[in-house]
C-alpha cells in the first residue's frame, strides 16, 4: 500500500512516500528549486516520491494533504477582521488575494500536477499530521504527544496520545490566536531576523542574554498553574504573518515593552566559542528580549507537557511543531516533565510524512515508533561533475569567492575521480588535522530540514580559527549560532552530563562535561550546553569510519558539524550544487560520493 | 526595451534614492532573478553529459550564483527593516528529457534573456549614484554580456542552421513580448482586486468584525 504525503506552506513544502506504513521516500521541495523554506506546491520532491514508488500517481492508495483548506480559510477571515479593524486592510488584501488566486484552487491544482481524480486527494488537520509525524524514531509504543507550533488551521499547540498500532488521538487542542510559534516569529522580526527562518537564531541568541524582561513578556504570555497559557489580546496582530510580504505583527502597547524593531543591517558582537567583547547597551538589550523570551516558552512548554502527562499517564512524550527545535526547552522538558524519555522526530515539521502516514494508519497499516530511514531524498551520480570540474580554470573560479577573499596566483583545483575507502578516509582526516574546512556529499540528501551525515561540512571542533571561518567565509551563519558535534555513540558519555537516549537521528543538546570544553570548545554553547548528533554505523557506515579514523589519530572526540549550505540557500541537493558551493566559498576540500576534490593554494 | 529604460530613468530618481526599502526590495528581487537564472541552468544541466560543455555551463551558473550573492548582500545593507523576499514557483524553461530540441529552445530562451538583463543593469548603472549596488550592476552587466555570447554560442552548436536559430531567438522575443503584456494586464487586475478587496474589508469589518472579535478573544486556550 504505498500513499503519497503532500504538504506547503510558510515551513516549506514537501512530499513523502509512505509504503506499507513506514516512510519510504521523503524530500523537501527547497532542495529541488533550491529556495529555501520554498512554500509552493511540491512538484519536484512529489516528482521524486512517485520515481521511488516506481509507479505514476493513478498506481497510489491514497494521497493526503496536510491542512485543511476551509479551516484555515475561515481563520484567515476571523482573523483579518477581528483584529486591529480597519488597520488590517494591507494583510486582508494580501490574505484574499492569495485565496482567490491558488490556495482556494488547490485541490485542482494538485490534481493536474499528479494527474489523478481531484476526490483522490483527501485533506487531514495539519497538527493531526505533525503529531503522527512525531513518534517517528521514539522507539517506544506507546507515548504523549505535545505538538507546539506557529498554526495550523486553528490549532496551534496540540496535547494527544498514541499506542502502537493506532493513529494519535487529540486530547485537547489550543487555537489561533494563541501560538507560541506565532509570539517567537513576532519577537524574531523585531530583532531583525526572518520570522521563520528567524526562529532557530532566536534560541541561539538567547544564551547570550540576561532573561531581565520575563516580567514584561508575561504581561504578553500568561501561563497558568494548569499548564495551559494565553496570549494577551491588545499586543500581537499575527494576521500581519499570513501571507508574505509580512506587515509588523506587533502593537503599539508590545513597542511600548520591548522598544522599536532592531536595524537588521547591525551586526551582532556575540561569537560562538568565544567570550563577548565590549557589547553595545542596545545589543545587550536585544539579547535580553530573546533570554526573556526562552524562559517564558520554556515554562510555557514545561506547563503543557505536565499537563501532557497528567492527561494521559504516558510514561513517554514526543513533541513536534516548530518550536520542538528549541533545544534548551526540550533539555529542560527532559529534566522537569517527568516522563521517562523525550523524543524530537529528526523532521519535527515533517508534515508531509505526516499526513502520509496518518493516512495510511486509518487504512490499517499501523503507525510505529521505528526509525525511519534519515536519507530519503535523491541521489546524483558525481562523475560528471568531477569530469566537467578538472576543465574549469583555476584562476577564473577565484573570481567568484566570497567578497574579501583575494584571488591567489598558481591556485590550482586537483580532482581525483575515484579513490577507495581506505585512501579516500585518510586524505580527508589529513585535511581536517590541518585546518581544512570538507564538504561531504554522499549519496541521497537528509529527508530532514538540516545535514546530518550525506551533505555536511566538517571542521576540527578544537580550532577556533577554523571554526570562525566555517561560519564567516562558508555558512553565512549567525555568528552566535553554536555549531554541533558530529560524533560517536561511545563518545557521548563523556562529552555531557546527561546524555539523552536517543532512537533516531536526532541532533540533541545537554550541559558539557568539563572534558568537552576542553576537546570540543567551539561546539559548546554560551548556556554551556553542548549541541551533539551520534553517528550509527548501520546507517552511515562511511561517517562513521572517518570519525572513528579521526578520534584515533587526533584524539578529539568528534567533528564539527555543519549544513552543506550557504546562508540564503537550502541544503545541497546535487554535487553541482555542492561544486558551487565549494568554488564560491574557503570550503577546501569536498567529498563527491568516491572522489575527491582539492584546492591547492600556494 | 526602450520603454522600459526610459521607466528605469524616470522611476529611479523618483523612488530609489529616496526610499531605502524600495531599493532594498528591488535589489533583492534581482538577486531572485539571478538565482532562478542559476536554476534554470542547473536544471537543464541534469540532461547533459559532455564534460566540456558542462564546465562552460556550470561557469555560467556559477556566475549566475555570484550575481544572486551580491545582489542579495547589498540589498541586505540598504534598509533597516529586511526587504521582502518572494518564492515564486519554479517553472522550468526546459523540461527534463525533452532532448537536443529542449536544450536549443533553452539556448535560445536564455539568449535573450541575458540580452534584456544586460539592458536592465546597464540602465540601473546609469541611472543610481554611487554606491556598493552601483559597482554590483557595472561589475554583473559585463558578465551577462559574457552570457550573451555564450548562450548564442550553443546555441549554434546545437543548431548549425543559422536561420533555424535565429527564428528560434525570435519566437523567443514574441513570446516575451507577450508576456510582458499579460504581466500588464496582471498588475492591472491586481489594482483592481485590492481596490474591490478593500471595499469588501471595509464593509465585511463593518458587519463582522465585533463578532470575529469575540470568537478570537473568547477563545481562552
Amino acid at each position: 500500500m504505498d500513499i503519497l504525503g503532500l504538504s506547503s506552506g510558510e515551513l516549506g513544502s514537501g512530499a513523502s512516500l509512505v509504503r506499507d506504513g513506514a516512510l519510504h521516500a521523503c524530500a523537501r521541495e527547497e532542495r529541488f528549486t533550491r529556495q529555501r523554506l520554498d512554500p509552493n506546491p511540491p512538484r519536484f520532491a512529489a516528482e521524486h516520491c512517485l520515481r521511488q514508488a516506481g509507479h505514476p500517481a493513478a498506481g497510489l492508495s491514497g494521497i493526503a494533504v496536510a491542512g485543511d483548506p476551509a479551516d484555515r480559510f475561515t481563520r484567515v477571515l476571523t482573523g483579518t477582521l477581528g483584529q486591529g479593524f480597519p488597520l488590517m486592510v494591507p494583510a486582508f488584501v494580501r490574505s484574499m488575494s492569495a485565496w482567490i488566486g491558488h490556495h482556494l484552487w488547490e485541490r485542482d491544482s494538485l490534481s493536474r500536477l499528479l494527474d489523478v481524480d481531484p476526490a483522490a486527494i483527501q485533506y487531514r488537520a495539519r497538527h493531526r499530521c505533525l503529531s503522527a509525524a512525531a513518534v517517528q524514531g521514539s522507539g517506544v509504543d506507546e507515548a504523549a504527544i505535545l505538538v507546539v507550533d506557529t498554526i495550523g488551521e486553528w490549532t496551534t499547540t496540540t496535547i494527544a496520545r498514541w499506542k502502537e498500532g493506532g493513529a494519535p488521538e487529540d486530547v485537547e487542542r489550543f487555537e489561533y490566536p494563541h501560538s507560541l510559534g506565532l509570539l517567537s516569529a513576532a519577537v524574531a522580526m523585531l530583532l531583525g531576523l526572518r520570522p521563520w527562518e528567524g526562529l532557530a537564531p532566536l534560541w541561539d541568541l538567547a544564551a547570550w542574554g540576561r532573561p531581565t524582561l520575563t516580567s514584561r513578556f508575561r504581561r504578553v504570555l500568561q501561563v497558568h498553574e494548569d499548564g495551559t497559557y494565553q496570549i494577551t489580546p491588545g499586543f500581537l496582530r499575527f494576521a500581519e504573518l499570513f501571507e508574505p510580504p509580512y506587515g509588523d505583527p506587533w502593537t503599539g502597547a508590545f513597542t511600548d515593552l520591548f522598544g522599536a524593531p532592531r536595524d537588521a543591517r547591525r551586526p551582532w558582537p556575540f561569537r560562538a566559542g568565544e567570550a563577548p567583547a565590549v557589547v553595545d547597551t542596545e545589543d545587550q538589550r536585544h539579547a535580553d528580549i530573546a533570554a526573556s523570551l526562552q524562559v517564558v516558552i520554556e515554562e510555557a512548554m514545561l506547563g503543557l507537557a505536565r499537563r501532557a502527562k497528567a492527561k494521559t499517564g504516558a510514561a513517554h512524550l514526543c513533541v513536534a511543531g516548530a518550536l520542538a527545535g528549541n533545544a534548551s526547552a526540550i533539555l529542560r522538558l527532559r529534566r522537569e516533565a517527568g516522563f521517562a524519555s523525550v523524543h524530537v522526530p529528526a523532521d519535527p515539521t515533517g508534515l508531509s510524512a505526516g499526513a502520509a502516514l496518518l493516512l495510511a494508519a486509518e487504512r490499517g497499516a499501523p503507525l510505529s515508533g521505528r526509525a525511519p530511514q534519515p536519507f530519503g531524498g535523491r541521489a546524483w551520480p558525481a562523475g560528471r561533475d568531477l569530469a566537467a570540474v578538472a576543465r574549469m580554470d583555476p584562476m577564473w573560479w577565484q573570481r567568484f569567492r566570497r567578497r574579501g577573499t583575494a584571488p591567489v596566483r598558481d591556485a590550482r583545483i586537483e580532482v581525483t575521480p575515484e579513490l577507495d575507502d581506505d585512501t579516500l578516509l585518510a586524505q580527508v582526516v589529513a585535511d581536517l588535522a590541518a585546518g581544512r574546512i570538507v564538504g561531504w556529499l554522499e549519496g541521497a540528501f537528509e529527508s530532514g530540514p538540516g545535514g546530518l551525515a550525506h551533505r555536511v561540512l566538517l571542521a576540527d571542533p578544537r580550532d577556533l580559527a577554523v571554526a570562525r571561518r566555517l561560519t564567516e567565509r562558508v555558512t553565512g551563519a549567525a555568528a552566535f549560532a553554536p555549531t554541533t558535534l558530529l560524533t560517536r555513540p561511545e563518545a557521548v558519555a563523556a562529552l555531557v552530563d546527561e546524555p539523552a537516549p536517543t532512537a533516531g537521528w536526532v541532533p540533541l543538546a545537554a550541559h558539557a562535561s568539563a572534558a568537552a570544553r576542553a576537546a570540543a570548545l567551539t561546539a559548546v554553547h554560551a548556556d554551556g550546553t553542548l549541541r551533539y548528533l551520534p553517528v550509527d554505523a548501520a546507517v552511515a557506515p562511511r561517517m562513521a569510519a572517518l570519525l572513528d579514523r579521526w578520534s584515533a589519530s587526533t584524539g578529539a572526540p568528534g567533528l564539527l558539524l555543519a549544513d552543506l549550505r550557504e546562508a540564503e540557500d537550502p541544503l545541497a541537493a546535487s554535487p553541482a550544487d555542492a561544486l558551487l558551493i565549494f568554488m564560491r566559498t574557503e570550503v577546501d576540500t569536498l567529498v563527491l560520493d568516491q572522489g575527491l576534490v582539492r584546492k591547492e593554494l600556494p | 526595451m526602450l520603454l522600459r529604460r526610459a521607466m528605469i530613468r524616470l522611476g529611479v530618481p523618483l523612488l530609489w534614492r529616496r526610499i531605502a526599502q524600495v531599493q532594498a526590495a528591488r535589489l533583492l528581487r534581482f538577486g531572485i532573478t539571478e538565482k532562478d537564472s542559476e536554476w534554470q541552468i542547473l536544471h537543464a544541466l541534469d540532461d547533459v553529459d559532455d564534460p566540456a560543455t558542462r564546465a562552460r555551463v556550470l561557469q555560467h551558473a556559477l556566475e549566475e550564483s555570484h550575481h544572486a550573492a551580491e545582489f542579495t548582500r547589498v540589498s541586505l545593507n540598504v534598509a533597516e527593516r529586511l526587504p521582502p523576499k518572494p518564492l515564486p514557483p519554479r517553472a522550468p524553461i526546459y523540461e527534463t528529457g525533452s532532448g537536443v530540441e529542449g536544450l536549443a529552445g533553452f539556448a535560445a530562451y536564455a539568449n535573450v534573456g541575458e540580452v534584456d538583463v544586460f539592458e536592465q543593469f546597464d540602465a540601473y548603472a546609469a541611472g543610481i549614484g554611487p554606491g556598493e549596488a552601483r559597482s554590483v550592476f557595472r561589475e554583473s552587466k559585463l558578465d551577462e554580456l559574457g552570457h550573451v555570447g555564450l548562450t548564442r554560442a550553443i546555441l549554434d552548436e546545437l543548431v548549425p542552421d543559422k536561420r533555424r536559430a535565429d527564428w528560434l531567438v525570435t519566437k523567443v522575443r514574441l513570446r516575451r513580448a507577450w508576456d510582458v503584456w499579460l504581466r500588464f494586464g496582471k498588475t492591472l487586475g491586481e489594482i483592481n482586486t485590492t481596490l474591490v478587496l478593500t471595499a469588501l474589508y471595509l464593509l465585511a469589518g463593518l458587519l463582522f468584525g465585533w463578532p470575529a472579535w469575540r470568537r478570537l478573544v473568547g477563545e481562552k486556550r
